[in-house]
C-alpha cells in the first residue's frame, strides 16, 4: 500500500503567470489513475482549473495564480470502497491510499494519506500555497483539512472550492449547526469571544463589525436575527440577495455569531463566495498580482481622478477596488475607458469620482504601469 | 494619473514547516527554506487568546514577530459533504484524529520558536478557553 503502489511521474505548470516565488501557487495531484489514465487526469485537472477561473473572485485575480499539475500514477484505478459503509469492498492499490468511508462510518468521506501528499508536494513544489487531490472515481465524495480531496462526481469540485476557502483564506464555516439542524443540543448560543476568522463575528455593530466597509447605510443591523436560538434559522432572506450585513447563525451556532450575507459557499455548497469572503480572497491574493499595487489615497470634494491600468489578457473588467475607508462615504467609479496601444496591449483607465462635499479617503488596488 | 504611496511585496525567505499529529501529540517533521510570498501577519495583539487556531512565530525574547489565524488543522472533527443542497455540509467528531499539515512562516534570523494556540486538542473543546497547544524550536537559519 502507499508509495509502493505507484510513482510520481512528474510536474507540469498548467497555468503560468510567472515566477512561482511571486505568485500564489496551487498544486493539483492525481490519485487512483493508472499510467494509461493520466491523460484523463490532465483533462480532469483542466476542468477544475476552468471551474476555478469561472469562480469569482478568482477570475479577476487570475494573473496572480499559478497552477501546477503533479502526475502520480497508481497500480490500480479508483479508491477503496469499504463494505463497512455499504460499499463494494473494492480495495485498490493506490499511491495516496484514497478511500471512501474514511472514518469507517460515512461513505462519502473520501480521504487520502495527507502525509504522503505533503511529502510529494514538499519535494516537487515547495512554494505551494494549497494542494488539491483529484480522485479517479465517479462516486460523490471528498474531504477537507490540510489537503482538499474530491472525486469526479458532478458537484464534487464544490468541495474543493469550499475547502480552499478554509485552507488558503482562513474562512470559518458559516453554517449554524454542527451535526445538523434539530440534532445538536449544545449549539444554541455562542459565548466564546470574537472569532479570529474574517467571515464570522459576534459583533453586529455597523461601526465596528469586520466587514463594515461593505454594509450600506440603509441596511438594518443585525440584518437577520434568529428568533428561536434552540433552532437553526431557516427563514427567508429579509433583504435583497446581495445585501451585506449581519445575519445571525454561523460558526456552528444558532445564535450569537453572524455571517455577512444570507448565502455563501462557506455556508452551503453551490453558492458563490459571499462578498465578505470575496473581499478577503482579493486582499489575500493582491500581493501576488503582477505589478499589483495597493494602498490608500484621498480624493477631494467634487474631484475626479483617472486611474490607468494595464491588465494583460484580462477578458473583462473589474474596476480598481476604490473602497471608502469610512462606511457611508460616497465614491463613484465610471465605466472604464479603453485604449489599444501600438504594441498590441490594452490600457484601461477608470475614473474615480467624489460627488460629495468633503474629502474621501479610500483603499485602492490595481495593476498599474 | 494618481500617484499614491504603493506597497509592492517582494519574495522573501520562508520556512515551510511540516507537522504530523496523532490525537494531541504533535511533532515537527521537516523544515524547508524557500523563497516566496506569504500573506502578511495578522495583528498580533490578542492573537494568543483569539477564539480560533493561530500560529505565532516568536523571537529569542519570546516576542511575537508573525502570526496568522487559521481554521484548526487538527482533525478532531471532519467536514462531511452531501449532494443534497439542503444539508450539503455538516460536521462529525473524528474518533481517531491523525494527519499532517504545513505551515508557512517568514524565515527571519531572530525567529526561534513557532507556537500553536487554540482550543484544547480533544473533541468538542469549543467551549474551553484558547491556550498554547504546542511550541517548537526552529533550526537556526543557514548563513546567507
Amino acid at each position: 500500500m502507499g508509495t509502493s503502489d505507484g510513482n510520481v511521474v512528474g510536474m507540469t505548470k498548467i497555468v503560468d503567470h510567472g515566477d512561482p516565488s511571486q505568485r500564489w501557487n496551487l498544486v493539483i495531484l492525481s490519485e487512483g489513475y493508472q499510467v494509461a489514465q493520466l491523460d484523463q487526469f490532465h483533462a480532469d485537472a483542466q476542468n477544475f482549473v476552468k471551474t476555478m477561473y469561472q469562480t469569482p473572485p478568482y477570475d479577476e485575480m487570475w494573473c496572480g495564480i499559478n497552477v501546477y499539475r503533479i502526475d502520480v500514477s497508481s497500480t490500480d484505478p479508483g479508491a477503496a470502497d469499504p463494505v463497512a459503509c455499504g460499499g463494494s469492498g473494492y480495495a485498490p492499490h493506490t499511491y495516496f491510499d484514497a478511500t471512501f468511508c474514511g472514518d469507517g462510518t460515512i461513505q462519502r468521506l473520501l480521504t487520502v494519506n495527507d502525509g504522503t501528499v505533503h511529502g510529494v508536494v514538499n519535494a516537487q513544489m515547495p512554494q505551494a500555497h494549497m494542494s488539491l487531490v483529484i480522485v479517479n472515481s465517479t462516486e460523490y465524495g471528498g474531504s477537507g483539512g490540510s489537503v482538499a480531496t474530491f472525486s469526479l462526481a458532478g458537484g464534487a469540485d464544490e468541495i474543493a472550492l469550499h475547502e480552499t476557502g478554509h485552507t488558503a483564506f482562513g474562512f470559518a464555516d458559516e453554517y449554524c449547526y454542527y451535526q445538523g439542524c434539530g440534532i445538536d443540543t449544545d449549539r444554541n448560543h455562542y459565548s466564546g469571544g470574537e472569532p479570529g476568522q474574517p467571515n464570522i463575528t459576534e459583533d453586529s455593530n455597523r461601526t465596528t463589525i469586520k466587514w463594515g466597509n461593505l454594509i450600506a447605510a440603509a441596511t438594518p443591523m443585525p440584518t437577520m436575527a434568529n428568533p428561536d436560538c434552540t433552532q437553526c434559522n431557516n427563514g427567508a432572506n429579509p433583504v435583497a440577495a446581495d445585501t451585506v450585513g449581519a445575519f445571525e447563525g454561523a460558526g456552528y451556532y444558532h445564535c450569537g455569531l453572524y455571517r455577512g450575507q444570507y448565502a455563501c459557499r462557506m455556508r452551503a455548497l453551490g453558492n458563490p463566495y459571499c462578498a465578505v469572503c470575496q473581499q478577503v480572497i482579493r486582499q489575500t491574493l493582491a500581493p501576488f498580482m503582477p505589478s499589483w499595487v495597493y494602498g490608500t489615497n484621498t480624493i477631494g470634494a467634487g474631484q475626479t481622478q483617472n486611474w490607468w491600468l494595464w491588465w494583460p489578457g484580462y477578458p473583462g473588467f473589474e474596476v480598481i477596488g476604490a473602497q471608502p475607508v469610512t462606511p457611508g462615504d460616497e465614491l463613484r467609479t465610471d465605466a472604464p475607458g479603453i485604449q489599444q496601444n501600438a504594441d498590441g496591449s490594452t490600457t484601461y483607465f477608470v475614473s474615480v469620482i467624489n460627488p460629495g462635499t468633503s474629502d474621501v479617503v479610500f483603499h485602492f488596488r490595481g495593476s498599474a504601469l | 494619473m494618481a500617484a499614491p504611496a504603493a506597497k509592492v511585496p517582494v519574495p522573501s525567505p520562508v520556512s515551510r514547516l511540516t507537522f504530523a499529529y496523532e490525537s494531541d501529540q504533535i511533532r515537527l517533521v521537516s523544515e524547508q527554506q524557500v523563497t516566496m510570498i506569504i500573506p502578511p501577519s495578522h495583528p498580533l495583539d490578542n492573537l494568543e487568546t483569539s477564539a480560533s487556531f493561530s500560529v505565532i512565530l516568536k523571537d529569542q525574547r519570546g516576542e511575537a514577530v508573525y502570526g496568522r489565524v487559521f481554521p484548526s488543522p487538527f482533525g478532531f472533527d471532519r467536514e462531511i459533504f452531501d449532494k443534497d443542497p439542503k444539508r450539503s455540509i455538516r460536521r462529525e467528531v473524528n474518533p481517531h484524529p491523525k494527519g499532517t499539515f504545513v505551515v508557512l512562516v517568514p524565515a527571519v534570523a531572530n525567529a526561534r520558536r513557532v507556537e500553536f494556540f487554540g482550543h484544547p486538542l480533544k473533541p468538542k473543546a469549543h467551549l474551553e478557553s484558547p491556550r498554547r497547544l504546542a511550541s517548537f524550536s526552529l533550526k537556526p537559519l543557514p548563513s546567507r
